[in-house]
C-alpha cells in the first residue's frame, strides 16, 4: 500500500510537469490576452469595483512561472495520491480487470465527475470576467456540484453492481448519474458574468484551454500511475 | 502484506485489506481537500490568512485549472 501511493504521488509530480508545459503553451496565451483586455478596460472605467484579479503586486513573471507551477504540481501530487488510493479499493474489489485498464476506468469516471460535468454547470472564467460580489455565492455553489457529483458516483456503481449485462450496467449507472446531476443543475443558480464586451472567441480559448490542462493532468497521471505499478508495483 | 483470502475474479492481484488502505484514504482526503482549496479557492471567498500573497502566486494555475473561483 505505501508503495502504491508513492507511485501515485510520483504519477502526479511527472503529469505536472507535463501539464505545466501544456499551460503555458496554451493557457498562458489566453490568460496574457485577458489581462490585456482589462487593462485597457480599468483605464477607461477607473475604480468602481474592487478588482480581485489584480496581480497585488507580484509579477506576471512569477505568476506565470514558480507559482503556476507549484498551484499545478500541489494538485497533480493531490491528484496522484487519491488516484492511488482509489486504485487500491477498486482493484479485485469493484474493477476486476488488468491493472492498466482498472487505472484508465478510474482516472476516466475522475476526470467525467469532478472536472467535465462541473465545467459544464460552472465554467472558469479568465481575469477581468466575475463579479466580486458573488464569489461567496459562486463558489460555494460550484463545491456542492462537485460534492454531489463524487457522491453520486458511488451509490451509481454500487446500484448496478449485481446487473450480469456490462452494457446495461453501463447505460443504468450512467443514467442514474445524468438524472441525479441533471436535477441539480437545473436547481442550483447559474452565473452569467461575462460582460458583453468580451470577446467571445477569448473567452473559448480560454475555457478550451483550462479544459485542456485539466485533460492533460489528469490523463499523464493516469497513464504514469498505470505505467509505474505495472513496472514498479507488482510486489504489492 | 497480507494476502487476501478471497482471491479476486479474474484480477492479476488479489485485493488489498480495507483496513490497510482506510488510514492513508483518510489522510491522503483530508491533505487533498486541503491542497486544493489552498490553490483553488484561498483568499477568493474566504481567506485563512490576510492579503492576497496566496491567491496571487497561485492566480495561473487557478485560472488554468478552471476553478470559477474569482
Amino acid at each position: 500500500m505505501t508503495r502504491l501511493l508513492v507511485l501515485g504521488l510520483l504519477a502526479g509530480l511527472l503529469a505536472s510537469v507535463v501539464t505545466f508545459g501544456v499551460a503555458r503553451l496554451v493557457g498562458e496565451p489566453a490568460l496574457d490576452a485577458a489581462i490585456a483586455m482589462k487593462t485597457t478596460d480599468s483605464h477607461t472605467h477607473a475604480t468602481d469595483t474592487p478588482d480581485l484579479s489584480d496581480t497585488g503586486g507580484m509579477s506576471r513573471h512569477l505568476q506565470a512561472g514558480p507559482g503556476l507551477f507549484v498551484g499545478l504540481a500541489a494538485v497533480g501530487v493531490a491528484l496522484g495520491g487519491i488516484l492511488a488510493i482509489s486504485f487500491a479499493v477498486a482493484r479485485g474489489r469493484i474493477l476486476h480487470g488488468s491493472t492498466r485498464a482498472t487505472v484508465a476506468w478510474i482516472t476516466a469516471l475522475g476526470f467525467a465527475a469532478v472536472i467535465v460535468v462541473p465545467m459544464l454547470k460552472f465554467p472558469g472564467n479568465p481575469p477581468a470576467v466575475g463579479n466580486p460580489e458573488t464569489i461567496g455565492a459562486r463558489t460555494l455553489a460550484y463545491f456542492a456540484f462537485l460534492a454531489l457529483s463524487l457522491a453520486t458516483l458511488g451509490p451509481a456503481v454500487s446500484a448496478v453492481k449485481g446487473i450480469a449485462s456490462r452494457r446495461r450496467k453501463m447505460l443504468i449507472g450512467a443514467g442514474i448519474y445524468a438524472g441525479v446531476m441533471s436535477g441539480a443543475a437545473i436547481l442550483l443558480p447559474s452565473f452569467h458574468e461575462v460582460d458583453p464586451a468580451f470577446p467571445r472567441d477569448l473567452l473559448w480559448q480560454f475555457r478550451a484551454s483550462t479544459l485542456a490542462v485539466q485533460a492533460t493532468l489528469w490523463a499523464s497521471t493516469g497513464i504514469a500511475f498505470g505505467w509505474l505499478v505495472e513496472r514498479f508495483g507488482q510486489s504489492i | 502484506m497480507t494476502v487476501a483470502t478471497r482471491p479476486a475474479v479474474s484480477s492479476d492481484l488479489p485485493a488489498i485489506p480495507m483496513r490497510d488502505i482506510a488510514p492513508w484514504a483518510i489522510l491522503a482526503a483530508l491533505l487533498a481537500v486541503l491542497l486544493v482549496y489552498f490553490v483553488g479557492a484561498e483568499q477568493g471567498a474566504w481567506s485563512v490568512f490576510a492579503g492576497t500573497d496566496v491567491h496571487e502566486f497561485v492566480h495561473d494555475a487557478r485560472h488554468l485549472l478552471g476553478f470559477p473561483c474569482h
